[in-house]
């Protein structure tokens, strides 16, 4: 057990990027016999996309993302909730959940996401991540596991986000601003002084969706217009460029 | 005792690194109300992440009762990303012989031994604990933020900061960046202080060694 979070820490220290952080952790799931986790960080203003670093399937991921279903995940609602570890599990909740809550829980299911173990993520300002580790199937082993180890599982966790937090900052193009490829394409040509017409022309899509992609990277650079969009931009990429 | 836990080792001290972030929660955020990043009563930073050396006090019935982290100041320090305002625009210390001490925290009940000066006896071990673990790796210093509070406990205790600036108030505290020296003399002084009758210094050895 001990050699479990040994593994992990060495691996964590030596991580250069969020590729390696995964791999650390992709490593140790496996260590406790566990198929997945997933470490997803949301953001403070609530409004740009919260980051995901797991080994869930792709499909399930960008799907949950897409449909922003942090908002009504119940594993995320109650990781906001308290900061308290917690276990889950198809078995195990006996509670309630609207319509919706259901219907993701049985696509999360569909990809092999049916038990885990949850450790939200609190700083002193509140909630701000949680990292699961999940399986498809219930394991003696990791069931021991959990039981003995509750707390350095939650540890490895809090190393894991400290870590994260610090190496994913200095990552080139971070986040901060977190615009899709497309929405920066699109914000780039509008800089240019090309109009949604044109920017559409250009790119190949109808000028309705390039209008798309720049409203709602207006949105999340938590502007009204594209001049400010285009400014606030090159702002970010100068300063990283620095 | 003091037991000395450094990276490769972490593993071996999982549960007792969990004990160390309880109880620095209960003194930072609890009793001293610092604006600390906690979750569920544990208390996790950034520098955390930076695979410290942390030296752990550890009472004859085995409960851990203080704690300080330590970080070479080639990387890294709270002094220079967090506390500059402390330096009173000196450079920071930036050296192989000067390491950092950081969330230096005791918690004793009220009846616990005490040394010299009314200062618990745990307190003086684990202040020797840093002085033998700075001889040990030929550090000249051992650079330090802390508060005034703590700066009196230090010079009562024989082993006087010397402060790089002047005290700031940073939250709630009388915040001041200094060194504190770390050499045989020291160690000397802080042992009759302390009542403490030989090394306090605990380090793993080699368990793999076959």
């Amino acid at each position: 057990m001990h050699q479990v979070f040994q593994r992990f820490i060495d691996l964590l220290s030596a991580a250069k990027d969020s590729t390696d952080l995964r791999e650390a952790i992709a490593i140790t799931a496996e260590a406790l016999d566990l198929s997945c986790f997933a470490y997803l960080a949301l953001p403070r203003n609530g409004v740009s996309k919260p980051s995901l670093i797991s080994t869930y399937p792709p499909e399930w991921t960008s799907h949950y993302l897409q449909n922003r279903y942090q908002k009504i995940d119940p594993v995320i609602v109650e990781a906001l909730r308290s900061p308290e570890p917690f276990r889950w599990g198809t078995d195990l909740d006996a509670r309630s959940h609207s319509r919706v809550q259901q219907q993701l829980l049985d696509e999360a299911s569909q990809f092999g996401i049916r038990f885990g173990f949850t450790v939200p993520i609190h700083d002193g300002h509140g909630p701000i991540a949680a990292l699961t580790f999940a399986s498809d199937h219930r394991s003696a082993s990791f069931e021991r596991y959990v039981t003995s180890n509750a707390r350095v599982l939650q540890l490895m966790a809090l190393y894991f986000h400290a870590h994260a937090r610090r190496k994913l900052r200095s990552e080139p193009g971070g986040s901060n601003l977190a615009l899709s490829p497309r929405e920066a394409e699109c914000l780039e040509w509008a800089s240019r002084g090309k109009s949604s017409w044109e920017i559409g022309r250009i790119l190949g899509i109808s000028r309705y969706t390039a209008a798309s992609y720049l409203s709602s990277a207006k949105k999340k650079l938590g502007v009204r217009t594209v001049v400010q969009a285009a400014i606030r931009l090159a702002t970010a990429n100068k300063e990283q460029r620095n | 005792m003091i037991q000395l836990i450094t990276q490769p080792c972490y593993g071996d001290f999982s549960n007792l690194l969990v004990e160390m972030h309880q109880l620095r929660y209960r003194v930072f955020k609890t009793r001293m109300e610092w604006d600390v990043h906690v979750t569920d009563e544990l208390e996790i930073d950034e520098f955390d992440s930076l695979h410290p050396a942390y030296l752990t006090q550890i009472s004859e019935e085995g409960r851990i009762q203080g704690a300080v982290r330590l970080l070479p100041t080639l990387g890294p320090t709270m002094l220079r990303e967090t506390f500059p305002v402390l330096l009173a625009n000196r450079q920071a210390p930036s050296s192989p012989h000067i390491w950092e001490s950081s969330r230096f925290a005791i918690d004793v009940p009220p009846d616990s031994p005490k040394g010299k000066h009314g200062i618990a006896r745990a307190t003086y071990e684990l202040f020797a604990g840093m002085v033998e673990f700075g001889l040990s790796r030929q550090l000249t210093d051992i650079v330090t933020v802390t508060d005034v509070r703590m700066e009196r406990i230090l010079r009562r205790a024989g082993w006087p900061l010397r402060r790089i600036g002047d005290v700031q108030n940073i939250g709630n505290t009388s915040a001041v960046a200094g060194y504190l020296e770390t050499s045989i003399e020291v160690l000397t002084r802080l042992r009759i202080a302390g009542e403490l009758t030989g090394p306090v210094l605990w380090a793993p050895v080699m368990s793999k060694a076959a």
